[in-house]
């Protein structure tokens, strides 16, 4: 009895030490691991643990608070962005070049302006990761978001917000330029 | 061999007076015959050396000897895998610490190059704030339906991004 408990101790160990060494991995981490530190590249990282604290705060409102709930399932999130001075249509296909096998594509959204492919690494139902790359006609965004995701919260983030940034819409162009923090 | 004759006998061998025969007698008698207590220490001298009479312990003996045998090897199990938890708990600890050091390492003496290895933000209200840009621009990718949010949401995902980062920021005003 007693030593099957403090087997199942150590397992519970084993299995804890095992999900520390894994859980910092993003592929942003690893197959991007240059773009992240190259410099000339906007680049954004939140980790599980602000995703913690994010979660203990009080949510403005009730879009807010269910936007907090999905986030807390994050283990992290990462955003490359490059602007105009690099060349948006290389970086793209370099990208694409270099999601590896396990992750498939979602979908992909395109016109004459932009292009965007989604690429999901599911396993038993649940998206493990989810990597947004995109081109646009100035500018490469390529978004990592890793951890618990739930694709149709996600999907109604923009349907909650939408009302509320087309009002928005005006005052973001007056003061996009502006410093801001 | 009655108790009274094992008496005279005996007195006669403490005398130095006793046959052979007779020793054999008490030999016999202190071996297999029911030595009364008084008699007991003198025992061991009419033993044979390699016959050791085991006196019956009692079950209850024997009971108290395997309840002391029980937990000792319970106890022994248990340190056997004590050792192998804190053997394992070392590993991770010098691999965890590995990890660090190394991040710590590849993070600190490089500017130019330097990975963003944890997190951009100090402020959990800005690092919600970014996150929800990012995850509203994700969102509307996904919804393509109206063209107008989505560039909305990629003005959000990249209208902060005059600077590499907020810390960097913070180090040099200059900028």
């Amino acid at each position: 009895m007693k030593t099957i408990k403090i087997k199942n101790t150590l397992s519970l160990f084993a299995a804890m030490l095992f999900m520390m060494t894994l859980n910092a991995q993003s592929l942003v981490s690893t197959t991007f691991k240059d773009y992240e530190s190259n410099e000339n590249y906007t680049r954004v990282s939140i980790s599980k643990k602000m995703f913690e604290i994010i979660a203990s705060l009080d949510p403005e409102d009730k879009d807010e608070e269910s936007l907090i709930e999905s986030i807390n399932q994050l283990d992290g999130l990462k955003i490359i962005v490059a602007d105009s001075s690099e060349n948006p249509a290389a970086l793209f296909a370099d990208a694409i070049k270099r999601i590896p096998n396990n992750f498939e594509e979602l979908m992909t959204v395109s016109d004459e302006k932009e292009q965007i492919v989604f690429m999901i690494d599911e396993k038993d139902g649940r998206v493990k990761e989810l990597i947004m790359v995109m081109k646009g006609d100035d500018e490469f965004i390529l978004i990592d978001l890793f951890g618990d995701i739930n694709l149709k919260d996600i999907a109604k983030i923009s349907r909650q917000m939408n009302i509320d940034h087309l009002d928005k819409l005006q005052k973001l162009e007056d003061d996009k330029d502006d410093s801001d923090d | 061999m009655d108790l009274k004759q094992v008496e005279i006998v005996l007195d006669r061998y403490w005398e130095g007076n006793s046959s052979l025969e007779e020793e054999k007698q008490l030999q016999q008698f202190f071996t297999y015959g029911e030595v009364p207590e008084k008699l007991k220490i003198y025992r061991p001298l009419f033993l044979p050396p390699e016959i050791e009479i085991q006196p019956d312990l009692g079950l209850d003996f024997d009971m108290q000897v395997i309840g002391k045998i029980q937990p000792e090897k319970k106890k022994k199990s248990l340190g056997v895998w004590k050792i192998a938890a804190i053997g394992i708990i070392l590993v991770g600890l010098s691999i965890g610490l590995y990890k660090m050091d190394k991040n710590y390492n590849d993070s600190s003496p490089v500017v130019v190059n330097q990975p963003i290895s944890e997190d951009t933000f100090d402020n959990p209200r800005a690092a919600l704030a970014e996150t929800k840009s990012a995850l509203f621009l994700v969102s509307a990718a996904m919804n393509k339906g109206s063209q107008p949010v989505l560039n909305i949401a990629k003005l959000d995902v990249t209208k902060n991004k005059r600077l590499p980062n907020q810390k960097n920021k913070k180090l040099n005003p200059k900028n």
